[in-house]
């Protein structure tokens, strides 16, 4: 009976965290080293780069460690371009996108990068 | 023949007890990884990854050693951790987002800074209830407590204040401007002073406790790198209040700060994105949490020397030992 109910609060517990984190909506993190004032996303592989995203923030801009919900993006695999505060540009290549998860771009992920 | 037993047996017993009080363990949070890694300090390697829920970043110990408390962020609430089981055994209720946390010096209370709401909840940790609510500034953050428990205090990394708590009345009684993005406080031993991290600031503010006044900011400077890269986040003080570790963040250094005169010896070259730190009970070691090459390092104190890299989970934070 005990290890039944241990089994049921933990389904209860790995439901509840998924209704929470959908909740929160689909969301970048910054996990550069700088703060980005422009992330375009477009399929892989192609050059349909969509709208900077971080318009979306309140103050255009999105800290390193900071995380940015955004709207309009589908679940795909994507390329990205970014821009950041210290004057760098830098691309990002398959960075996979959940619909109501969080995506990231870390440091290590950034090629071609000019100053 | 029977001394040389008797000498033999004496040299086992003390290799034992030896053995013992070197034995603890560290929780490490890793923030990408959803897990919890847990480290074996005598063999010095991973011996077991817990899956907890999203994103673990504080964390810390019970007072008895029997649980871990980790603040899951994206699934707004505390989970505790048996040490024993590694099992999550129930949650506990906080705010949204909850970043990091203070467990009172009595070990009865958890304050917790939830970084989407701009308040501290006060967790009383045995019940499960929420004690109370105290508003402060934006994305609060870094949580100190005095060690006579009567005062608290809280970093907001956008307003860039430390507001000082009564514990008693649950007030905030004064508000000192930092520089830009604190985030981490810690009293000093004898609870005279409050260290304060400014990651964008690039600073470390030393407080008087009892007046509210910065006594001393501590910057940092590494030949080659960056000024902008010297980002302090996590800070471990030594418990005679003579040495300070700072982590720098993505300098992937931990400078070494002499408490007296703030003046910094040495800057310890540790893995990438440095984040928080832990001191073991018998502060032989400093561990460091390195976001970016997924690792734990170990400074040995006494040498000052960066002794052992441990493989740990995706992006860890946070550090807890028994």
């Amino acid at each position: 009976m005990m290890r039944v109910a241990i089994s049921v609060f933990a389904v209860m517990l790995v439901a509840a965290a998924g209704t929470a984190t959908a909740a929160k909506g689909t969301r970048f993190w910054n996990l550069t080293h700088a703060e980005i004032d422009s992330l375009q996303l477009a399929p892989a592989g192609s050059a349909a780069f969509g709208e900077n995203l971080c318009l979306q923030d309140d103050d255009k801009s999105v800290e390193a460690d900071e995380r940015l919900q955004v709207t309009g993006i589908k679940s795909g695999t994507y390329d990205a371009k970014i821009h950041d505060v210290t004057g760098r540009s830098c691309a990002a290549k398959n960075i996979t996108v959940e619909e109501g998860k969080v995506f990231s771009i870390s440091e290590k992920e950034l090629i071609d990068c000019k100053q | 023949m029977r001394s040389l037993w008797i000498m033999t047996g004496a040299a086992t017993a003390l290799a034992l007890l030896s053995h013992n009080a070197w034995a603890y363990t560290a929780y490490v949070s890793n923030e990408k990884g959803n897990t919890v890694s847990v480290i074996d300090l005598d063999k010095m390697e991973v011996t077991a990854t817990v899956p907890v829920g999203e994103r673990p970043r504080g964390i810390t110990m019970s007072k008895d050693g029997k649980h871990v408390y980790i603040c899951t962020s994206d699934a707004d609430h505390i989970e505790v951790l048996d040490t024993d089981t590694l099992k999550v055994l129930h949650t506990l209720p906080s705010g949204p987002d909850p970043e990091l946390f203070v467990l009172s010096p009595d070990g009865k209370t958890l304050y917790v800074a939830n970084e989407d709401n701009n308040m501290v909840t006060v967790l009383d940790v045995e019940g499960g209830d929420v004690a109370g609510e105290i508003a402060v500034g934006t994305e609060p953050e870094g949580m100190g407590v005095s060690p006579d428990g009567k005062w608290l205090v809280n970093t907001s990394e956008t307003t860039s204040m430390a507001h000082f708590i009564d514990t008693a009345t649950l007030e905030v009684k004064d508000n000192v401007l930092v520089d830009t993005r604190p985030r981490f406080a810690a009293f000093t031993p004898d609870g005279s002073k409050v260290w304060v991290s400014s990651e964008v600031g690039g600073t470390v503010a030393v407080i008087d406790a009892a007046t509210r006044k910065i006594l001393h900011k501590i910057e940092f400077e590494v030949q080659g790198i960056r000024k902008e890269t010297l980002q302090p986040v996590g800070i471990s003080l030594t418990p005679d209040a003579k040495t300070a570790f700072i982590a720098l963040g993505p300098a992937n250094r931990v400078a070494v700060v002499d408490m007296e005169s703030f003046a910094v010896k040495d800057y310890l070259l540790v893995g990438q994105r440095v984040w928080q730190l832990a001191m073991t009970p018998d502060a032989k070691y400093v561990l460091s949490a390195n976001g970016e090459s997924n690792d734990v390092s170990v400074i040995d104190v006494a040498s000052l020397k960066v002794i052992k890299s441990i493989p740990v989970g995706e992006l860890p934070w946070g550090i807890a030992i028994k």
